[in-house]
């Protein structure tokens, strides 16, 4: 079971396919008398907001199976148990392509804004607020909304916001900085002064880095005031007057947000991979769609993992016939691109820029708060789709054959999509670059019998001399641990 | 999910509830700044609207 802390007003517990919220009493007036009002119910019913519904503690059964929950309940004053809706997969900020950290700040900022019209605000505004259902952020921390002052003007998370949503997108914007690095190692974001040194004398004075860097920073050099004067409440006589600061506040993170957006046409090296080109032509990408259509009418699967996705080609097929997508590919713009995609077709996928051979790993305090990538993901996916994959992560990755087909075997429950590519391909041996030796001894005999240790092969087709696609099925007895 | 706070001690005792995000300093004294901005930029606004209420007044004597 994982769990979150640093909340006083409450904590949040999984376990299993629920997700379940001990909250203290001032917590549970404030969260609840919000989730009444008009904006609270709005924001619930168009799926922005993570359902949320009161247990009885006393009639819970699995409050007292799990000690921990008993634990809180009885930790002294009213304590309520509240149980959200469970997002399938839990994706974490440093997963996300910039396109999708950038729609979970929009979605903050929308947050804030029609809290604001109910007298609340967000007390706190980090993107591990936010999940992913598929392409759509839903904000899952609901003890953020709180009560605000009508005569204070200040928006505390001001700073964590520009923090962690802004500078992290500007820099990759401007410096081209990987968000996955980036905010794997900076759970709070990054400071002023950190971009103030990436930036030049001339782009210091541009209105952007103005605001949300050289000021700031500035600031923050000359300690113009003591602290207690710094953090002493500011309020207005005028609630009108403090209600249109803070309008005006969050309208200008909404201008500065769209100016740090990610540029719609950005490319990479990967991003013209499945145009047909000298290394595999149409006819090819036709009969592997052919056989990937055939495939999914047959078995039906309901949630699968795209390795490798690319631009999500495939991703889009396997959507559009039902199932749930998880698409991973180490290239932030690919992801990206296709986040665009699923946001702009509704398609049921979740891109996220996962590297298989070396996937997110768990962080956090004690290695628990972010569990690993594959800790979330086992037991989840019925089909993995590995197409023209397993060559990058044999020769680049250079992790044996019956490696990759062990894990793989753990990641589904039942089916697998894969093609297999003789070292003599053209692409293979493009990536082998003078190590032919290393892999002379791979081919389809020791493929197929390697595989047969965890999958029995329901159908093969040859794509081409040199690719074949194969349905596997797991055999019975293989298990996810 | 949330953020620690460095001084929560600090900030209890000028608020009503528990903050523990970290506000900043340079941030929060440019926020300040521009609520200033924004707080003159209102009573602007108010006077305006106050004059034009009144010009149609004035024409129709």
């Amino acid at each position: 079971m994982t769990g979150s802390f640093r909340d006083p007003s409450g904590r949040l517990f999984l376990f299993r396919d629920r997700a379940l919220r001990v909250v203290n009493s001032q917590g549970a007036a404030a969260l609840l008398d919000f989730l009444a009002t008009d904006t609270g119910e709005y924001l619930t019913a168009s799926r922005r907001l993570v359902t949320t519904n009161v247990l009885d503690a006393a009639t819970d059964s699995l409050s007292f199976l799990i000690p921990e929950i008993e634990t809180q309940l009885h930790s002294g004053g009213d304590q309520t148990l509240l149980e959200h809706e469970r997002v399938p997969v839990q994706s974490f900020p440093y997963e996300w392509p910039a396109e999708m950290l950038h729609a979970a700040g929009a979605l903050t900022l929308d947050l804030a804004d029609a809290a604001l019209t109910e007298n609340y605000l967000l007390k706190d505004a980090t993107p591990y607020n936010v999940l992913f259902v598929d392409w759509r952020p839903v904000f899952v921390d609901v003890l953020s909304f709180e009560r605000r002052d009508p005569r204070d003007p200040t928006w505390l998370p001001f700073n964590q916001f520009v923090q962690t949503f802004l500078l992290p997108l500007l820099v990759n914007k401007h410096y081209g900085l990987r968000l996955d690095q980036l905010l794997t190692l900076n759970r709070d974001g990054i400071e002023p002064s950190q971009v103030a040194r990436l930036s030049g004398r001339l782009q210091k004075l541009s209105p952007l880095f103005l605001s949300l860097v050289s000021i700031p920073h500035w600031l923050n050099k000359q300690q113009p005031l003591p602290d207690d004067a710094v953090y002493e409440p500011k309020k207005t006589g005028d609630p009108l007057r403090a209600r249109f600061i803070l309008q005006q506040q969050l309208k200008r993170l909404r201008r500065q947000l769209a100016k740090v957006a990610p540029d719609a046409g950005a490319t990479s090296d990967w991003s013209e991979y499945m145009t047909p080109n000298k290394y595999f032509s149409l006819e090819y990408l036709k009969a592997k769609e052919s056989f990937v259509v055939q495939t999914l009418t047959e078995i039906k699967p309901r949630r699968v993992l795209d390795v490798g996705c690319n631009t999500g080609y495939f991703s889009t097929l396997v959507a559009r016939c039902g199932a749930n997508v998880v698409a991973i590919d180490q290239d932030p713009e690919v992801v990206g691109a296709l986040w665009r995609r699923a946001a702009a077709e509704n398609l049921t996928i979740l891109p996220l820029v996962v590297n298989l051979a070396r996937p997110t790993p768990a962080i956090g305090w004690r290695n628990e708060e972010c569990p690993s990538f594959l800790d979330r993901t086992r037991g989840v996916f019925d089909t993995v789709l590995m197409l023209a994959v397993l060559h990058h992560m044999l020769v680049v990755e250079q992790i044996p054959l019956e490696a990759i087909l062990e894990l793989v075997a753990q990641l589904t429950s039942e089916y697998l999509l894969i093609e297999f590519v003789t070292p003599d391909d053209p692409m293979f041996r493009r990536l082998v670059r003078g190590r032919a030796e290393l892999f002379a001894h791979v081919n389809r005999e020791l493929f197929e019998s390697t595989a047969r240790s965890w999958f029995e092969i329901v159908r093969v087709e040859d794509l081409l001399a040199t690719r074949s696609i194969y349905l596997m099925r797991k055999r019975a007895g293989v298990s996810h641990a | 999910m949330c953020l620690g706070g460095s001084t929560p001690t600090l900030l209890t005792h000028f608020f009503s509830f528990f903050i523990y995000t970290d506000p900043g300093y340079g941030t929060l004294i440019w926020q300040l700044l521009l609520a200033g901005f924004f707080g003159g930029a209102f009573y602007f606004r108010r006077v305006k609207e106050f004059l034009s209420r009144r010009k149609p007044d004035n024409e129709k004597q």
